[in-house]
């Protein structure tokens, strides 16, 4: 075989075997989150559950995920802080428990920071790091709890549809879309709603080291802006991200360098992500030219 | 063109020296760096804490067994594709690329008989980290070094030559 054609040979082996170690590596690179920096920064962006429901439940966080990054950050010894970087309207009170058990127990500080909203259950994670930062539009506060839903009995009716009762107690169907609840339901109902404001309240002042009668004069619902909610006392202070690490390098006395703990992407998420990534470039081949608009 | 009738050059193959074996070598595994490993690097650099300290690091990993089943992927992976280099080329010229800059081929114990591929993927099962293949780090060296051919090479009754302009 003559020189060129050994070179040539050679260059085609090595360029597959280049294409394939590089695709691997980029598989990898997709499933894992280890960690190299001293700062922890874990996303809470979305609607908090406590378990994803399937591959294409997309804007969504569940506690198991968080739980799991918040261990994987205490587990390693070269991080020093964990930040929780939110943007969440709220979601399972069951979720936020869990999550602020878990962040309670950890040993390193642990900072939020609120981007456009940090409501409900979101805020009640955030109240229980040891210093929050937040806009001064930012959404915060919205303590308090919710049960309602659409109730179709009216509907069913216009529809000649019967809804066939065979209950075994008074209250096991209670909260069946199909009918209207009785008096004795909607007191049941309220009275849960109202229990789960109390323990969210008393967890706030908790953390917050604030009354219970203040948190509980606060708890209507209400979402505050980050400029009221300094004044609540709700927040500790206004500020973004960076902020956030200049606060981390002053109490800890370390240069921070920050390592992004990314949470398992649902399938939808991942379709639109591709989508996202994708439109531009087909908008590029269409029209090259860039659109100026005056 | 003028034909001089030069005489045809005179050559002789030899048994490859030993040191020109390992140099092709060291030039195989930079290439393998660079083209195999070299994809994995920033994988493999954040697998571990900035942490100098390999107690840290020890008890980092320990405590995150995803992290070291990771890892477990990510080194067989390497060790697949530096096999496939390894057998591919072999296969196909006869000589890895660090071999040819010394101009060292692959060739049969016994020059009838044409090596075949299972020849040549035994003399490399050395590149898998796993027993007993594992023994054959130290013990090809050592072979190589006393009798000038690795061990693997007389299982897979090849040689590797070197041709020499008389």
């Amino acid at each position: 075989m003559k020189l060129k054609q050994k070179l040539v040979l050679s260059l085609k082996i090595i360029g597959m075997l280049w294409i394939i170690s590089s695709v691997i590596a980029m598989f990898f690179s997709v499933d894992t989150d280890f960690a190299s920096g001293n700062v922890a920064v874990i996303p809470i962006y979305g609607v908090i559950t406590t378990t994803r429901e399937n591959s294409f439940s997309s804007g969504v966080v569940t506690s198991d995920d968080i739980i799991e990054s918040l261990d994987k950050a205490d587990n390693n010894p070269a991080i020093k802080a964990i930040l929780l970087d939110i943007n969440s309207p709220g979601g399972s009170g069951v979720a936020a428990d869990e999550i602020g058990q878990k962040i309670k127990s950890l040993n390193k500080t642990t900072i939020s920071v609120i981007r456009d909203v940090g409501a409900s259950a979101a805020y009640w994670i955030a109240s229980t790091t040891d210093y929050i930062f937040a806009n001064k539009l930012s959404f915060t506060g919205s303590i308090g709890a919710t049960g309602s839903y659409l109730e179709f009995s009216k509907f069913l009716q216009e529809y000649n549809i019967s809804y066939q009762r065979f209950v075994s107690g008074e209250l096991k169907d209670m909260g069946s879309a199909l009918k209207e609840p009785t008096e004795t339901e909607r007191e049941i109902y309220q009275k849960i709603i109202d229990d789960a404001k109390d323990i969210f309240v008393e967890e706030v002042a908790l953390n917050r080291n604030l009354t219970i009668e203040a948190v509980d004069e606060m708890a209507t619902g209400q979402i505050y802006l980050g400029k009221d909610a300094l004044g609540l006392k709700l927040i500790d202070e206004l500020g973004t991200k960076q902020d956030a690490l200049t606060y981390i390098e002053e109490n800890l006395n370390i240069t921070a360098n920050l390592v992004e703990y990314k949470q398992k992407k649902s399938f939808s998420d991942l379709l639109t992500d591709f989508r996202s990534s994708l439109t531009p470039k087909i908008g590029k081949f269409i029209n090259p030219a860039p659109l100026i608009l005056q | 063109m003028v034909d001089l009738k030069l005489p045809k050059k005179r050559s002789m193959l030899t048994k490859a020296s030993p040191w020109k074996r390992i140099f092709s070598f060291i030039l195989d595994l930079f290439i393998i760096n660079i083209f195999i490993i070299g994809p994995f690097t920033t994988i493999l650099q954040n697998s571990f804490p900035s942490s100098a300290d390999i107690m840290e690091n020890y008890n980092y990993l320990y405590s995150n067994p995803d992290i070291i089943n990771s890892l477990y992927m990510v080194f067989g992976t390497i060790f697949i594709l530096t096999y496939a280099y390894f057998v591919l080329f072999e296969y196909k010229l006869r000589q890895t690329p660090g071999k040819m800059v010394f101009n060292l081929y692959l060739a049969p114990m016994k020059k009838k008989d044409p090596i075949k591929i299972l020849q040549i993927l035994l003399r490399n099962l050395a590149a898998f980290p796993i027993f007993p293949f594992s023994l054959l780090w130290i013990v090809d060296p050592l072979y190589l070094i006393f009798t000038g051919r690795r061990l693997s090479d007389v299982f897979s009754k090849t040689i590797y030559v070197e041709e020499i302009s008389l």
